[in-house]
């Protein structure tokens, strides 16, 4: 007899809960993903801010791995914040879907889709999961603490009290 | 007329509103028709010390932009948090990030929409150096000295204006007299850059501007 087996979300790295302590894989070696589900008052860097920076070092310009950086030990909140569909539609033409891709199994998601989502439209209802999952993933998915490593030159960047810093030694400016 | 973001109490090395930030508030306010074509925009500010322009752009012009206010100074990006949770604890929507960097130096290119920046503007011998402890008293001089002309860190700016601009991008700039505007300005053109002067000032003993470009 076929048992009804729970949808497995695709976008999102947790959904509440439950679905965290039900989670089979293990996040991968390097990080030690922790999260929490608290209402934060301080702005905490959102996983969509990941899709926006790089490497601060200037011969990193050229170099493919300069982006996205490499997430590991982090703490993660979930924050609520308030759905608009548009807005995520809007930011998905902005979005270098393969970063986002790699971030989130930096975090420990595999499960995302390689291409990205197109054409979402916020009155379809299918396409509504799609856009809340999304909005889940990238507003409210933050990173308290942590550490943004370049895949080109090495370099550490940390996340501390919410806020990442991206400021170079003197020796690399 | 827009309501000017309340500031909390800022730390002694975080640069406190002033008539230049009182003009760029002006600017924004002037330009709001144009402005808020953009509805998601992606909106920076370089420097953003107490954080009252972009606190003052998140509340007012662009409630569902994504925002990266920057600044070098550690105790500034904590004052941008305080100043922007003093104002909009009602928003739902806080796409609102701060981000200790120089410049935009870490912002991957061409992303930035709207762009603002009150730069050091004080003409001075030198660029001070990056203070390599939190509590160094010479934080503050990194908020208002800008070398030759007060111009050093803004031309950075200004000549990579095309690295860090989306296609349709615009950035407002603050200059005062010393800075030579109209040169910055005749420069600019020659660059290709579609120049306009929003507001010129007085402000005590200083004249202040503030310069809007586009591409042309």
């Amino acid at each position: 007899m076929r048992t009804a087996v729970p949808a497995v979300p695709q976008y999102i790295i947790w959904r509440d809960e439950r679905k965290i302590s039900n989670r089979n894989t293990p996040p991968t070696t390097q990080t030690q993903t922790q999260i929490a589900h608290k209402k934060y008052n301080t702005r905490n860097m959102k996983f969509i801010t990941t899709n926006f920076v790089k490497c601060a070092v200037k011969t990193c310009d050229s170099s493919v791995d300069a982006f996205p950086l490499q997430y590991s030990d982090c703490q993660i909140v979930q924050e609520e914040l308030e759905y608009n569909p548009e807005f995520i539609v809007h930011m998905l033409e902005r979005l270098e879907w393969n970063a986002v891709v790699k971030v989130a199994r930096d975090l420990g998601n595999e499960s995302l889709p390689p291409v990205k989502p197109e054409g979402l439209d916020p009155i379809m209802e299918d396409d509504q999961v799609i856009l809340r999952d999304l909005h889940t993933l990238l507003v409210e998915t933050q990173i308290v603490e942590g550490k943004m490593v370049c895949r080109n030159c090495e370099h550490i960047y940390f996340i501390k009290n919410s806020i990442p810093n991206f400021l170079l030694p003197p020796h690399l400016c | 007329m827009l309501p000017t973001p309340e500031i909390p109490l800022l730390p002694e090395s975080v640069y406190e509103p002033a008539e230049d930030s009182y003009l760029l508030l002006d600017c924004m306010e002037l330009c709001i028709s144009g402005l808020q074509e953009r509805k998601y925009p992606i909106v920076c500010e370089i420097g953003s010390g107490s954080g009252i322009v972009s606190t003052f752009l998140k509340a007012n012009v662009f409630p569902k932009g994504l925002f990266f206010a920057t600044d070098l100074n550690p105790n500034a990006c904590e004052a941008v948090i305080a100043t922007y949770n003093a104002n909009c604890s009602q928003q739902k929507f806080n796409t609102f990030d701060v981000l200790q960097m120089s410049l935009t130096l870490s912002i991957r290119p061409n992303v930035v929409d709207v762009l603002v920046f009150n730069p050091p503007y004080v003409p001075a011998e030198v660029v001070p150096d990056v203070p390599t402890t939190r509590d160094h008293y010479t934080w503050l001089d990194l908020a208002l000295l800008g070398g030759e002309d007060g111009m050093e860190v803004t031309w950075i700016v200004l000549l990579n204006l095309e690295k860090i601009l989306s296609r349709d991008g615009v950035a407002y700039i603050l200059f005062c007299a010393r800075n030579n505007p109209d040169k910055v300005e005749e420069l600019m053109k020659q660059r290709g850059w579609s120049v306009r002067v929003i507001e010129k000032r007085k402000a005590g003993w200083e004249v202040l501007s503030v310069l809007e470009f586009k591409r042309s």
